[in-house]
């Protein structure tokens, strides 16, 4: 088999795997997807118990106006029929303080959001018109969310670059509107004291604008995409893990599966955990600098997770996200010692759609953070299998998290709590082994991996490389075709999708 | 530690870490032309040298101009200096 015969090998199908897969379908390759668990999408697709709809990967995503960076991605994809719907225009999320009456209610638009946080905070307005506009202009700054500039090098490695609570706290002195502007931390699980402000706003940014969610959940995205791979000719293959990657002198020609078949590859693009690379890798192949520093990236925030169901409409989750601090700032929460008590949650539920998923089968879900380290004792256990004493500690912990958000929630009292979450059952569920929800960090501490290697048909793509979440996800994934087929033909494809 | 013990434990941890020959290395040796690192390793450079003084370099503009182990040592001794001012 020569080299031209063989496809183009792409490691994990969540978002960043099967955006890339169609990319690359796009530009004639043939390419052969591969995802360890049963099914694609594994992580948004959610799960269901007791008939009620849980999205574990996808809550709300911004930047799908009518000319948003994602709107763009997605109708080059050939995903435009995804039924998206807005969120609440008037108070997309909604940020509970335990010690303020009133909760603060964000608008969407930026413009919106500077006027209504300035009635409330006064003395802050010129700080939040200016904090709001720094948003904007760096988010527009960037060639993969703005379309009028170039991609460009997405390491800035060589900058010294600001925290976003360095910007905050020498903004303003007032301890809730600090906590306001840096809650969307929250959504890319870093301390605002150890994320560039930099990448604050190219995520927070992109919820400004066009925010919306899918009517139907994670799951109605998932089969858009499986309709789109089927379409592209993309060979799928679920259920069998990667187990070792084949290399000679000339870079990867193949990829081992757990049932023992060989795949050949041209080339590889890896969007799985980057901390599983090296083990997948035989001895020589990267250097043990790069080994050693894929091994040592810190991971974002774990949580617990409490899924439950409601009969009833509840007016604080109804279109919009709700947040919960029990105590004001949020840097405790990423902080290795966090407590449970300690808060904050965060609150979703899926927006009922009566024809997809009535009211009485749209899941909530409850996040709290959550440490790893916590749970050392049952790391050699799997799901379904774990043994008494974490089951005994998993419902203490459930019920303490039950307590703690009631008191501070008591009009949510109505829910069913029908199953719960640990930090070890997202390591099982979404493929992240130290349980962080978006990959590794993209921090000042840390240096992210970037999508190009020192193995010539090598590639990494994934939250962990370019930017966290969805949209991020989907930039990693361009970013990293870009590398392979040609930056500028693929930017000229991009500006011809509206 | 003195500035050679410095150089000599930067040196080992470079040899091992990318694989290089330390009879090689002198303070002349380019780190493009004659070790083969490329700017995708710099970045790991800079992990190994955290590693091995237990310092924060993180994202220095200084490591730009860096061209040559001379270089090298002579950012890790800066380093060393303006720490020792600090304490």
């Amino acid at each position: 088999m020569t080299s031209a015969d063989k496809p183009f090998v792409v490691i994990g199908g969540g978002i960043s795997g099967m955006a890339a897969a169609l990319v690359l379908a796009k530009f004639g390759f043939s390419v052969v997807l591969i995802e360890k668990r049963k099914q694609l999408a594994p992580t948004i697709r959610g799960f269901s118990r007791q008939g009620t709809n849980f999205d574990t990967g996808l809550h709300y995503v911004g930047g799908l106006q009518p000319d948003g960076p994602l709107t763009r991605y997605f109708s080059f994809l050939g995903l435009s029929d995804v039924p998206f719907t807005n969120l609440c225009q008037n108070c997309f999320d909604r940020i509970r303080f335990a010690d303020r009456a009133e909760d603060i209610q964000l608008p969407v638009g930026r413009d919106a959001i500077i006027d209504y946080l300035s009635g409330i905070f006064p003395d802050d307005r010129h700080f939040i018109s200016s904090y709001y506009h720094q948003i904007q202009n760096l988010f527009d700054s960037s060639g993969f969310l703005n379309f009028k500039g170039n991609f460009r090098d997405a390491t800035n490695a060589a900058c010294k670059q600001e925290s976003l609570a360095c910007v905050v706290d020498k903004g303003t002195q007032n301890p809730i509107l600090r906590t306001v502007l840096s809650i969307h931390s929250l959504l890319y699980g870093v301390s605002p004291e150890e994320t560039p402000f930099i990448q604050h706003a190219r995520v927070a940014g992109s919820y400004l604008e066009g925010v919306k969610t899918v009517a139907g959940g994670g799951k109605i995205l998932a089969s858009s995409f499986e309709n789109q791979l089927a379409k592209s000719d993309v060979t799928c293959s679920c259920g069998s893990a990667v187990t070792a990657i084949s290399y000679d002198h000339a870079g990867v020609n193949g990829v081992v599966l757990e049932d023992e078949r060989f795949v050949p590859a041209a080339g590889l693009l890896f969007t799985a955990h980057p901390s599983i690379l090296p083990k997948l890798l035989p001895d020589g192949a990267i250097k043990p600098a790069f080994s050693r520093r894929l091994l040592s990236l810190e991971d974002t925030i774990s949580s617990h997770t409490l899924f439950c169901s409601c009969d009833s409409e509840i007016p604080s989750v109804q279109g919009n996200n709700l947040f919960v601090c029990l105590k004001t700032g949020i840097y405790h929460a990423f902080r290795p010692d966090c407590r449970l008590d300690d808060g904050p949650f965060y609150v979703s539920r899926r927006v009922p759609d009566n024809l997809v998923t009535p009211m009485n089968q749209s899941g909530l879900i409850i996040f709290a953070p959550g440490n790893i380290r916590e749970y050392g004792e049952w790391a050699d256990s799997k799901t379904g299998q774990r043994p008494e004493a974490y089951r005994i500690f998993k419902r203490r912990r459930m019920e303490r998290l039950l307590e703690i958000f009631l008191r501070h929630c008591p009009e949510f009292k109505k829910i069913r709590v029908l199953d719960g979450g640990t930090p070890l059952t997202n390591r099982d569920y979404l493929g992240a082994p130290l349980g962080g929800l978006y990959g590794t960090k993209h921090s000042l501490n840390q240096f992210s991996p970037l999508p190009a290697t020192k193995i010539p048909n090598l590639w990494m793509a994934g939250q962990s490389i370019i930017a966290p979440g969805i949209l991020g996800a989907v930039i990693s994934a361009f970013v990293a075709c870009g590398f392979i087929v040609g930056m500028e033909k693929l930017q000229a494809e991009l500006r011809k999708c509206i | 530690m003195t500035d050679q013990e410095i150089v000599q434990k930067a040196y080992t941890a470079l040899a091992q870490e990318f694989e290089l020959d330390i009879s090689q290395m002198n303070p002349e040796t380019r780190l493009r032309e004659d070790l083969g690192l490329d700017s995708l390793d710099y970045v790991d450079m800079v992990v190994v040298l955290e590693q091995a003084f237990g310092v924060k370099i993180g994202k220095d503009p200084e490591l730009t101009s860096v061209r040559t182990l001379g270089d090298v040592h002579e950012f890790i001794l800066n380093k060393k200096r303006a720490l020792e001012k600090i304490q």
